[in-house]
């Protein structure tokens, strides 16, 4: 039997699975659509289907939704470039932004929660002040444990909020913590990025494939990675196709920054999940790490829960591990420990578990 | 400074009562003033300055001497209000 | 695990629980709904588990959890468990239900012509509903959730699950409603006593049939108070209605448009009475004049 999990992916793959679905089959990929935050790009996938009445109005709900929250980062942005452009220094759309404002192939469907943006290291206290002079707050109490925590040690600002629109703009300077043992090139990333018209920058084909990666193999757990495979999938054969020689300057721009194993391993998961292409270039040998990441990524149940505890332990101890130095990473856990208990309740009174 | 409405995303309501202004990307509805919803409705389709603005209201309200009440002045402050909320664009 | 699976108007809802008893309670209580969605597909699913796995058996406490989250719902002691449920579906409908405007509102109709009444909690709102409900001339559509649709001219949808009388309303209905139609008595909830009342079978059997706005009353009930009416202006009626509303602003300009449309083209009055009875006068008067 097909699991939930599977059933999606595939269903993402080849929509036309979905006209063999029973209705038990549909549950629980609803189910798993919804957690994996991947129903509304269902939706536009299976657009012209002739699909059970009730499967097609759940998906058509979730997809104007994605489009009317597209509509609200749109217009997030619009204000944002206006408060921040004329400073002088470039400022680069990231994720879910930069596939709105540049069409980008896994846009249509795509959720987009947060605006991620990235400016240059010394610009960065002043593109938050002024965003502070023209509307935005923090949402992290001044002082306070995770404003101290951003402030010195990520590589984003505590997110800052919209006092009457609610969204959010975070606020980076590079695309991984600099306390891990990875170190991308985030200047070498905004020199290398693509003016749009209008004045913004998104990330090169290149770099943008690159961030994605990273933040499947290292936001911590692998959580959400369902949808990051899926952004790396539709990026990786819209380059390929648009240029011949994509995987090759992947190879050599990743090499560079010595980004080599979370490109590979991101492009091999996306082959596990959507048959991406993956050239033997960049292919590479199953790890643990793999198996695990795989194993979690396949496991949810009918309900949408995970249902894998061992890979969930290890790929959060690893998150972390990966992200920090060791005594840092014991002072976080010894501060974190509590909250994160408190989080693990709410979350489990949400999904059931 | 010159104003223009940003027509292609702002829909105008006028109801009894009060005008609604719908911002179809933000996906908020304003309640705008009766004197606000008079100078969108002043505001030229190619675009007009506050003194042009104060012109046309001053024609249409019959107001006298528009610069000795400081009418510019609070026009410009109105419309830099609906340009911070996404109803107007300097042209 | 059981499992159990209701249909209310447009939305399909599977609710899940270790707690047994307490899915045989809403069972119960929902006997006269649609059955046999076993092959259907569902909107949303709903968990009602234990605490902790000693609260399955020790001072047993039932936290909910559903597609959309439900960290605001508090747990509830077991013997409330039938509440419990009751709010996590609403929530569920507030939370993830995009295919109608959904107002926190409740509805009635004669024939395809449909009242809208809103009003904050203690207004009077789900007392005057409920009147209305075993009222002949009335069909009941909701005491709740009003479903709008998405359309330059709205038509209410019904949602009818069963009525959720507090406190003083719950005699006034008792006097008026068979005893068979009623849900157990809930003492000491947050609000008080609370006791469901199913809806008229006429009510459950039109559930897929919608109607036109024809009028938009806002209850104010004040013991003793001589009845007034006062016409709401059109900017005020939208206001309140789109207040009342718990994802207009998420479905943006077709949200916008449906609910201009309705204030334009429907009365809006702020109705004060003292009494049931002028309460139910008030609404006809409004309702001939409309």
């Amino acid at each position: 039997m097909t699991g939930p999990s599977m059933l999606l992916f595939e269903a993402l793959r080849e929509p036309e699975r979905l006209l063999a679905l029973t209705a038990k089959d549909w549950n629980g990929l609803i189910r798993v659509g919804r957690a994996e935050r991947l129903l509304a790009t269902l939706g536009t996938r299976a657009e012209g289907l002739a699909l059970p009445v009730r499967a097609a109005a759940i998906l058509e709900e979730a997809r104007l939704d994605a489009e009317r929250g597209q509509d609200r980062i749109r217009f997030e942005i619009d204000r944002m470039a206006e408060t921040l452009l004329p400073l002088g220094f470039p400022v680069v759309l990231l994720k879910g932004g930069a596939f709105l404002m540049a069409g980008l192939s896994p846009l249509p469907g795509r959720e987009i929660g947060d605006l991620d943006i990235l400016v240059p290291r010394d610009r960065i206290g002043e593109a938050e002040r002024t965003l502070r002079e023209a509307g935005w707050i923090s949402v992290k109490a001044s002082g306070g444990y995770d404003d101290s925590y951003y402030r010195e040690w990520m590589h984003e600002l505590p997110p800052l909020a919209h006092r009457s629109r609610g969204n959010v703009i975070d606020l980076h300077h590079n695309v991984l913590p600099p306390t891990g043992r990875l170190a991308p090139d985030a200047a070498g990333m905004i020199d290398r990025a693509v003016r749009l018209p209008g004045g913004l920058f998104i990330l090169s084909p290149e770099d943008m494939l690159i961030h994605a990666a990273l933040h499947v193999a290292y936001d911590g757990d692998f959580h959400g990675g369902a949808r990051n495979l899926w952004d790396i999938d539709r990026l990786f054969r819209a380059f390929s196709s648009a240029d011949a020689a994509f995987a090759e300057s992947l190879r050599d721009t990743a090499r560079a920054q010595g980004l080599m194993l979370p490109v590979r391993r991101a492009l091999f998961l996306a082959q596990a999940l959507y048959g991406t292409p993956v050239p033997a270039a960049l292919s590479k040998r199953t790890d643990p790490v793999d198996i695990l990441a795989k194993r979690k990524l396949q496991g949810r149940d009918r309900y949408g829960r995970q249902r894998t505890p061992v890979a969930d332990f290890i790929l959060y101890a690893r998150g972390h591990w990966l992200r920090m130095p060791p005594f840092m990473l014991v002072r976080h856990l010894w501060t974190k420990w509590r909250a994160r208990r408190r989080e693990a309740r709410d979350a489990t009174r949400r999904t059931g578990r | 400074m010159r104003y223009r409405l940003r027509a292609d995303e702002v829909r105008i309501e006028p109801l009894a009562g009060l005008t609604l202004a719908h911002q179809r990307l933000s996906g908020e509805t304003h309640v705008l003033s009766e004197e606000t919803a008079a100078i969108l409705d002043a505001l030229p389709e190619r675009g007009g300055s506050p003194a042009e603005i104060g012109r046309i209201l001053t024609e249409r309200f019959e107001i006298v001497e528009a610069e000795d009440v400081g009418l510019t002045g609070s026009i410009e402050s109105r419309l830099e209000e609906l340009r911070a909320l996404g109803l107007v664009e300097r042209a | 695990m059981k499992r159990v699976r209701l249909r209310i108007g447009p939305a399909i809802f599977e609710l899940r629980s270790p707690f047994r008893s307490v899915l045989t309670e809403v069972e119960a209580l929902y006997r006269r709904y649609p059955q046999n969605l076993d092959g259907e597909i569902f909107d949303f699913s709903v968990t009602g588990l234990p605490v902790s796995p000693w609260r399955r058996f020790l001072r047993p406490s039932i936290m909910f959890g559903g597609d959309f989250s439900l960290a605001d719902i508090v747990p509830v002691e077991k013997r409330l468990g039938l509440l419990g449920f009751e709010m996590a579906i609403n929530l569920q409908m507030a939370l993830g239900y995009l295919r109608h405007i959904v107002v926190h509102a409740a509805s009635a109709a004669k024939d395809d012509e449909a009242i809208l009444i809103t009003g904050e909690s203690g207004s009077g709102k789900s007392t005057l509903s409920a009147l209305l409900s075993y009222q002949a001339r009335w069909r009941h559509m909701g005491d709740e959730l009003a479903l709008l649709s998405l359309e330059t001219r709205p038509l209410l949808h019904p949602y009818p699950r069963p009525i959720s009388l507090k406190n003083e309303s719950i005699p006034v209905m008792e006097s008026r409603a068979p005893e068979d139609r009623f849900g157990p008595l809930l003492t000491d909830t947050v609000k008080g006593d609370v006791r469901h009342l199913v809806p008229p079978q006429r009510a459950i059997e039109q559930m897929d049939r919608p109607a036109l706005p024809k009028l938009v009353i806002c209850p104010h009930f004040e013991a003793g108070r001589e009845p007034a009416v006062r016409r709401m202006t059109e900017s005020e009626c939208y206001v309140r209605l789109s207040t009342a509303s718990t994802n207009q602003l998420r479905l943006g300009e077709r949200g916008f448009d449906a609910m201009v449309s309705l204030v334009k083209t429907v009365p809006a009055y702020d109705i004060s009475y003292g009494s049931s009875e002028d309460a139910l006068k008030l609404v006809d008067e409004l309702w001939q004049q409309a």
